[in-house]
């Protein structure tokens, strides 16, 4: 994923689309646990809940949502079922990821362009939330932001897009388990040494 | 337009489409064509299926799941179990379903408890019982982590059928065990009758009062979660939230298994699955928003009771449709499209919506390891790299064992609603 000959203007843009969408997630996360370990000790310690509380984490949550799908779009990473779309062969793969290209390209549009709407009534209404009084344009904005620079990775990536470039599903699942937990084989109970060498060689490896 | 509404989303999903792309493109193709609707709605719906306060713990639930496997929990929650069944008979197959159960009271998805079990188990378990058996027994293990409280599934049919998310984690219970106990009872026939070499260690008070002393805090989580809950003291979403901290407090303070570094990793990788998930939360919510506005789930109730006449009848089409769905689509997809569809039929038939998201959770739950897709025998294989035909014969059996007892809690609806009187 990184290429190292990338000029500046590619780099600014994969921290727009990974670096920066990562950092957010992460403050985000703690940010979250934190609100609402505030909250639970205050009502039940302090019989003083934070009344905000719930109505903020939902929204850090919905924020959430879209940031993190910016990032999963740049890997390719959406839940799909591609068991058959992997089997489709050469010609025909490229006119399907083209087509599935496409189609989320107007999709991003079409839910831009409504969104964009939307928030712009909710700002010009200067509508509120119920209990912390905020602004609800910030809130509808995540779609906006999400849609429109999902949008923007689609199209970045869109030689990836096309060619399956990324790889599959369960490729990249195994790459990323593997990261996080090591083979079974390492496991550190009853030392592995009788049971000979550790890779069967599937195969299934790219 | 009917046929739109059939037909696009399964040619897009069989083409690969991500699935949050083909319900919007569904919807869209249905507005644009065939209604005449504000399309500022579809926004609005997307924000609104997000809105609810439930749903907040699947981030939550998510996290404490990930820092309990990356750090050592899942060790000591394994150490515990085989130094109090260490002399039983298949003592280390036991052990990985005991574990599993253990660790699902902890831990909200299925791939964390078999990554962070099996990566435990796998080879002292392959030692003994060979290839096929152990990536059989690793990937079907999982789902008991589902029906176990708490649960990502249940959380998201909660908010689909709006039903309360406390009452179907209490429902989950008595049914994870029962699928506990088929899978303990195969295992340990199994045993027995091709004489494995596990077991027979004599039990030791010594080793067992070491073990839960080294396991304490560990084995304080299932605790501090659902006797939260269930004490009446917290509700499902802040119950996880306070997990969170208590995962943090316990395996970056007390334990220190991980580091900082990690710790960031796992705050960014579950809000990551977050994503993954809720964005479909909110496409469903379109998606269902048209085919109600359109009135599909009214002709679908008409069209099963054209055909049916009793719940016994209706559960076992539901039931082998869901099998069906589950051997290609994961479960949290899998409920967030059809549970607006599925749960006017069971209100048609009267059938309990708790007992039935028992049910189909479940259901989708044996999905997660039957061939060809499942998430579960993906983590085996990219784990322990068996070959994918000797792990798809080895879950043979246990997807038998499975299905019985998906069978019997469907026709004991007492299973699932006795402990929800106590809610």
């Amino acid at each position: 994923m990184t290429r190292s000959s990338r000029s500046r203007h590619g780099r600014v843009l994969e921290f727009i689309a990974v670096s920066l969408p990562k950092l957010i997630l992460g403050v985000l996360c703690f940010t979250g646990i934190a609100i609402n370990f505030a909250n639970v000790v205050g009502r039940y310690v302090f019989s003083a809940p934070i009344i905000w509380a719930e109505e903020i984490l939902v929204y850090i949550m919905i924020w959430c949502v879209f940031i993190g799908a910016i990032l999963v779009t740049w890997e390719g990473r959406h839940i799909k079922m591609d068991l058959i779309a992997t089997h489709i062969r050469a010609p025909w793969r490229y006119i399907v990821n083209g087509f599935m290209a496409l189609a989320f390209i107007a999709i991003c549009l079409f839910v831009v362009k409504q969104s964009w709407t939307l928030t712009a009534m909710m700002a010009e209404l200067d509508q509120q939330s119920v209990v912390a009084r905020l602004p609800m344009s910030a809130v509808y904005a995540a779609i906006l932001v999400g849609f429109a620079l999902m949008l923007l990775v689609v199209l970045l990536r869109l030689k990836a897009y096309i060619t399956g470039d990324m790889g599959s599903d369960a490729d990249a699942t195994a790459e990323q388990l593997r990261e996080l937990y090591g083979e079974f084989e390492g496991g550190e109970r009853n030392g592995t040494a009788a049971e000979g060498p550790a890779t069967e060689g599937t195969g299934d490896r790219r | 337009m009917n046929w739109a509404l059939g037909l696009v989303p399964v040619v897009l999903m069989l083409l690969g489409f991500p699935l949050f792309l083909v319900l919007l493109s569904t919807a869209a193709i249905v507005l644009l064509l065939f209604m005449n609707v504000p399309l500022g709605a579809v926004p609005q719906i997307m924000f609104s299926s997000m809105d609810k306060f439930a749903l907040l713990a699947v981030p939550f639930f998510l996290f404490v799941g990930e820092i309990m496997s990356v750090g050592g929990m899942s060790r000591r929650i394994v150490n515990w179990v085989m130094a109090l069944i260490g002399g039983v008979r298949g003592a280390r197959g036991l052990t990985t379903v005991v574990a599993c159960t253990v660790f699902g009271a902890i831990s909200g998805s299925s791939v964390a408890t078999v990554a962070a079990v099996g990566r435990l188990m796998y080879p002292s378990l392959k030692q003994r019982y060979g290839d096929r058996f152990s990536t059989g027994l690793i990937s079907s293990t999982g789902a008991i982590d589902i029906l176990i409280p708490p649960s990502i599934a249940m959380i998201l049919y909660g908010a689909a059928a709006e039903q309360s998310v406390a009452v179907l984690f209490m429902a989950g219970v008595l049914p994870g065990l029962l699928m506990a106990a088929f899978m303990a009872a195969y295992v340990y026939y199994y045993a027995v009758r091709h004489n494995i070499q596990d077991g027979g260690e004599p039990f030791h008070w010594r080793r067992f009062l070491h073990a839960t002393f080294r396991g304490f805090w560990s084995l304080c989580a299932p605790v501090v979660i659902l006797g939260g809950i269930y004490g009446g003291i917290f509700a499902p979403t802040e119950a996880a939230g306070i997990a969170c901290v208590y995962g943090i407090v316990v395996a970056k303070f007390i334990y220190r298994d991980i580091t900082w570094r990690q710790l960031w990793d796992v705050a960014v990788s579950s809000m990551y699955l977050t994503a993954q998930i809720l964005i479909i939360v909110a496409a469903a919510g379109v998606f269902s928003w048209i085919l109600t506005v359109n009135g599909i789930p009214q002709k679908t109730v008409a069209v099963m009771q054209a055909f049916i006449d009793s719940p016994w009848m209706a559960l076992v089409v539901i039931n082998v449709f869901l099998l069906i769905v589950g051997c290609f689509i994961d479960p949290s997809s899998a409920i967030l499209v059809l549970t607006p569809l599925l749960v006017p039929i069971c209100r048609a038939f009267g059938i309990d919506l708790i007992h039935f998201g028992i049910v189909m959770t479940m259901n989708l739950a044996i999905g997660m390891f039957t061939p060809p897709f499942g998430l579960n025998i993906f983590v085996t294989q990219a784990l322990t790299r068996a070959p994918l035909n000797s792990i798809y014969s080895g879950l043979v059996p246990f997807i038998i064992i499975t299905l019985a007892a998906l069978v019997v809690v469907t026709y004991v609806p007492w299973l699932s609603l006795y402990l929800t009187r106590f809610v």
